[in-house]
């Protein structure tokens, strides 16, 4: 029997023990107990029909006021589990910040499964329920946090709608290496290791070329479910981070538009009912406009992106929602115009995806079952846009399906999936031994995981993922356990937590991290080592409630095997090897959140280490050995502090970031050296460039810093809101390095200040 | 007290502002100032040393801070070379130095690089003996018994101490064009000392033509052999791979900076003998 057979055995095991986990509540009631009862259903907000992801349900027993009350947060379908052994009176309240707090009594005992509808008005708030999932930047709990759209807003943006990738960058956990290439680096993942979902669809570049913006504006987002590390069972297939976006469905009930424009970008959206109360749609085009208005900015932006969304919604309050979601995005630019050799090339990419996806309750079972249909693409090019001198692109279709139910105590979750990645990829010979070709990769499998309450204000996630390939690599069995304990119970200020995870990466972006200036990525199975990359992460921290601040410090550590990075080299050339990495992240993040009125203010640090290990002799000479460094997005330091004031239709944001040099190769010096066989004549021969360095990324850039604000106003003009924003990016003007290119030494900076104005109109909002 | 917050927090930001123009030197701390490389040929009648100022633009054509000498350390005079500045059909430059003062046979010399600021490269060599020329015999037999003319032909170098180099540049009517080939690998070191090379140079051009199985017919019009030969410190430069030689210390013998410079002998004669083996060959691959 081959190993692969009795790992298949004893996932097959663990199919059956879950679905006997599943059933045998359900048909094995003692008679004189109280059977076990689903109380479920979906919250809405009560004018436009759309989910409300994060709302506070409770069910508090009549018979026993001082019984502690079921209850949890709806998902990011609005979608909220209750399992218990219920009997009598109860009242389920429904809370969500800005709505009237739903109340409602039942009568419980006598069905298995209660199905609800709640729809919540906008209004006051009441404070009965203790409300856990509102989110905020503190509200972190072993890596994971969830992104409402207003903490989006929060962040000055030259646009009037916030943006997700502006947002992660205020996050201790994020790096970006610049304010431009679309890259975001978590927890020394890099970008390529960040698996980034659109209602389930993969997304391979959702970042665009201009670093403030991505594919998910804050007009678009209804939820985002962040993991920057320890994420659960049923995410695989990436190291680093999960970044789950669902995006908004339209209004069921009004139409609504809006309008708007920016120095960097103008946008058009719409939205509303096509059947009322059951099919909506939305729409969103965008383009950038900083390469026409840069010149009068006094800056050559040759940078253009753009994407296009679109969302149909099927919505039936009692038994589920069907929609089909499409994003299309673009990028192209220069990221160093100014450059007069191939770090002028031009880079290009776009994504196109596209979700089915279905959430359903059925009527007679107490599960809740979820699938979805993604098909994914991912294009990447430099050079002319005909003739590519390199060029990859990625496909992915995956079709999945979910179960979830609740037992007293316990919720029970399990799926299944097929993944089938199709690469193509003509690299021009960057990295030796991958010129040209294409690659089918079919993977499929599954995973189980339980949210258990044993009490003593104690949650644990035990979860396990299992995935198989149709081809030459391993099956891959991962185990991943999270937890959470409030030791002075749900209601008290104090919450620990952790997790613990192994993960594995098939397909992988590489870059050549050698050049800052080089955004290019090429989609490869995973080039390096005998097998997929892998990662284990390992994370504790603490969330503390102080009067009106909110604490949390997390420390994480990770180690990395087989990841593909470029030689060192002292040779300046193009072309590079890949050889095999491994490495370890060491971390701490702090935040400290404190919110009152109208005022809210966020401080974020972060510190953090990361380290490669490679097989390659020192480029000073000396014997072959392990060589360490760190890479270049290992930043050591990071600080963010943000400050916001809304009320009514005025708001004013602040943000200030601070971060410690990246690493850089710093060389002593360069020449050309002259090979003497065969003997040359020096007089004819230039010899082959090279730097002298005694190791990669031995020095540090200068530390960045940069302070922008923005203020806006919402004025009645017509029979529509007009917002006015104003605002300015790097408000001190301070000339923060991006990269430096040795060989022509010569500096790249970041943006330099830059004000805008931007307008927004909107109909029917 | 809230005089004294709004005082931090403007002291606060000014602390920032002061440092907008972040410093930045990409160089890392370093006394090395130069490379140099090219070697002192006792058959040349004009020397040539390039030098690579570190620290500045690879390829620009700023001139070189230096002052370069060559001196004969057995008669203790010294010269100083004269800079001059090469193009390259890329667009990029580089310095050279160069000195018409003849090189004497086994002699040793110093070359110093000599920096405004104090940081000096030097290198010490010393320079190979004169060689008798080499034995080359065609193998060509015309009244031999042999149904075909014999092809092999052989080199003998007698007095060398270290093969650098040798090449034999075949200039070919059948393709039109010119092809050079290295034999150093192929050279024998036999017990008497002397280099021995056994080859067939129309195998070998037509090899080299991609016609091994005897498909292409190469006419030849002549060929010049070109002998590379120095003393026991010359590296043996061909068994490092070309990322090995970009690692500025793996061969080097440039105190004070990196790079090589040693002495050589270069021979070059014409082997017109070649192309009547060469006729012989051919007209065997056309019957």
């Amino acid at each position: 029997m081959n190993g692969r057979g009795s790992l298949w055995k004893i996932f097959g095991l663990l199919v059956v023990l879950f679905a006997l986990g599943l059933a045998a509540p359900v048909s094995a009631q003692p008679t004189r107990t109280p059977i076990t009862t689903t109380v479920r259903g979906f919250v809405t907000d009560a004018e436009s029909g759309q989910a409300l992801p994060g709302a506070t349900v409770g069910l508090f027993s009549l018979a026993a006021p001082d019984a502690t009350p079921a209850q949890t947060v709806t998902d990011n379908d609005g979608i909220f589990l209750l399992g218990g052994r219920f009997s009598g009176r109860y009242t389920l309240q429904v809370s969500y910040v800005g709505y009237e707090t739903a109340i409602d009594t039942l009568l419980l005992g006598s069905r298995d499964v209660v199905t609800l509808a709640v729809q919540l008005a906008p209004g006051q708030t009441l404070g009965e329920v203790q409300v856990e999932a509102e989110g905020g930047a503190a509200q972190v709990e072993a890596g994971r946090q969830s992104i409402r759209p207003q903490d989006l807003a929060r962040i000055p943006t030259p646009d009037l709608s916030g943006d997700l990738a502006s947002y992660l960058q205020a996050l201790p956990s994020v790096v970006a290496v610049g304010d431009r290439g679309g890259g975001l680096y978590v927890r020394g993942g890099t970008p390529p290791q960040n698996l980034v979902l659109m209602d389930g669809a993969v997304v391979f570049q959702p970042f665009h070329i201009v670093g403030f913006f991505s594919a998910f504006p804050e007009d678009l987002v209804a939820n985002t479910e962040f993991y920057a590390g320890g994420f659960g069972a049923r995410y695989t297939g990436r190291l680093s981070s999960v970044l789950d976006v669902t995006m908004r469905d339209g209004n069921l009930n009004r139409v609504a538009a809006a309008g708007s424009v920016s120095p960097f970008l103008a946008s058009v959206q719409a939205e509303g009912p096509l059947v009322p109360g059951r099919v909506s749609v939305i729409g969103s085009a965008r383009a950038s406009l900083i390469e026409q208005v840069g010149p009068a900015l006094g800056q050559d932006l040759p940078l253009r992106f753009g994407d296009v969304f679109a969302k149909v919604t099927r919505a039936d309050p009692q038994s589920g929602r069907c929609s089909l979601s499409g994003l299309y995005t673009f990028d192209e630019g220069a990221i160093d115009p100014q450059a007069t050799d191939v770090r002028r090339d031009v880079f290009r990419w776009s994504n196109a995806a596209m979700s089915g996806r279905c959430v359903l309750l059925p009527r007679s079972v107490p599960f809740e079952f979820e699938t979805q249909l993604g098909l994914s693409n991912v294009r990447n090019s430099v050079g002319d846009p005909d003739r590519p001198q390199r060029s990859s692109s990625a496909t992915v279709v995956n079709a999945e399906a979910h179960l979830a139910r609740v037992q007293p105590r316990l919720r029970l979750g399990g799926g299944l999936f097929t993944r089938l990645d199709f690469l193509n990829y003509e690299l021009g010979g960057q990295f030796v031994g991958f010129r040209a070709n294409e690659e089918l990769l079919l993977a499929s499998g599954g995973y189980i995981e339980a949210i258990w309450d044993p009490g003593y204000g104690l949650e644990l996630h035990p979860g396990l993922s299992v995935t198989t390939y149709y081809g030459d690599y391993a099956f891959s069995l991962e185990p991943r356990f999270r937890f959470a304990w409030q030791p002075w119970g749900t209601d008290g200020p104090t919450q620990l937590n952790g997790a613990i995870g192994l993960y594995r990466q098939t397909v992988n972006g590489v870059s050549d991290e050698r050049d800052a200036g080089s955004v290019f990525l090429a989609w490869l199975p995973n080039p390096v080592g005998d097998g997929q990359a892998e990662a284990l992460h390992a994370m504790v921290g603490v969330q503390q409630k102080i009067g009106p601040f909110t604490l949390a410090v997390e420390g994480y550590a990770k180690r990395l095997d087989d990841l593909a990075v470029p030689i060192w080299s002292a040779i300046a050339r193009f072309t590079t090897e890949l050889t095999p990495a491994d490495g370890s992240v060491y971390g701490l993040d702090a935040r400290l959140e404190w919110q009152r009125g109208p005022f809210y203010t966020f401080v974020g640090y972060g510190l953090s280490q990361t380290e490669y290990t490679i097989f390659q002799a020192p480029l000073t000479g000396g014997p072959e050995g392990f060589q360490t460094y760190n890479p270049p997005h290992d930043r050591r330091h990071q600080l963010n502090a943000l400050a916001s004031f809304e009320l009514s239709d005025f708001e004013a944001s602040v943000r200030w970031q601070y971060g410690s040099g990246l690493p850089f190769t710093r060389p002593f010096g360069f020449d050309s050296f002259v090979p003497f066989f065969p003997l040359p004549d020096v007089t004819e021969t230039f010899g082959i460039p090279r730097v002298l360095y005694r190791e990669p990324f031995n020095g540090r850039l200068p530390a960045y810093h940069r302070l922008d604000v923005s203020v806006s106003r919402t004025f009645e003009v017509g029979p529509g809101d007009l917002s006015v924003q104003v605002g300015a990016i790097n408000v001190y003007d301070r000339a923060n390095l991006f990269y430096f290119d040795i060989f022509t030494v010569r500096r790249v900076d970041q943006l330099p200040l830059l004000p805008f104005l931007g307008l927004k109109y909107e109909l029917g909002a | 007290m809230p005089i004294r917050r709004s005082f931090l927090l403007a002291a606060f930001v000014a602390w920032f502002c002061v440092g907008c123009e972040a410093s930045f030197d990409p160089f890392e701390e370093s006394d090395v100032t130069f490379s140099l490389f090219g070697y002192l040929d006792v058959a040349a009648d004009t020397q040539y040393v390039r030098v690579n100022e570190l620290q500045r633009t690879v390829g620009s054509d700023a001139p070189v801070a230096a002052t370069v000498t060559l001196e004969d350390l057995e008669r203790g005079t010294t010269v100083t070379l004269q800079d001059t500045l090469l193009r390259f059909g890329n667009g990029v430059s580089a310095y050279a130095f160069w000195t018409a003062q003849p090189v004497a046979p086994s002699t040793p010399y110093r070359i110093l690089a000599d920096s405004p600021d104090g940081n000096d490269a030097s290198v010490t060599l010393r320079t190979p003996a004169l060689i008798p020329n080499p034995m080359l015999e065609t193998g060509l037999s015309p009244f031999s018994s042999a149904e075909f003319p014999p092809t092999s032909q052989s080199m003998t170098i007698t007095d060398a101490v270290k093969l650098v180099d040798l090449r034999i540049t075949y200039r070919l009517t059948e393709p039109t064009r010119t092809l050079t080939l290295s034999y150093l690998d192929r050279v024998q070191l036999t017990p008497d000392g002397t280099f021995s090379l056994a080859f067939s140079s129309y195998n070998d051009v037509q090899r080299a033509l991609g016609g091994g199985d005897g498909t292409a017919c190469p006419g030849l019009s002549s060929a010049r052999v070109f002998l590379g030969v120095s003393t026991e410190e010359w590296p043996d430069f061909p068994l490092f791979t070309t990322e090995e030689l970009a690692i500025p210390t793996t061969v080097t013998n440039v105190e004070g900076g990196f790079g090589y410079v040693g002495g050589v002998l270069i021979m070059e004669y014409e082997w017109t003998a070649l192309s009547g083996a060469f006729f012989f060959n051919q007209q065997s691959c056309l019957g």
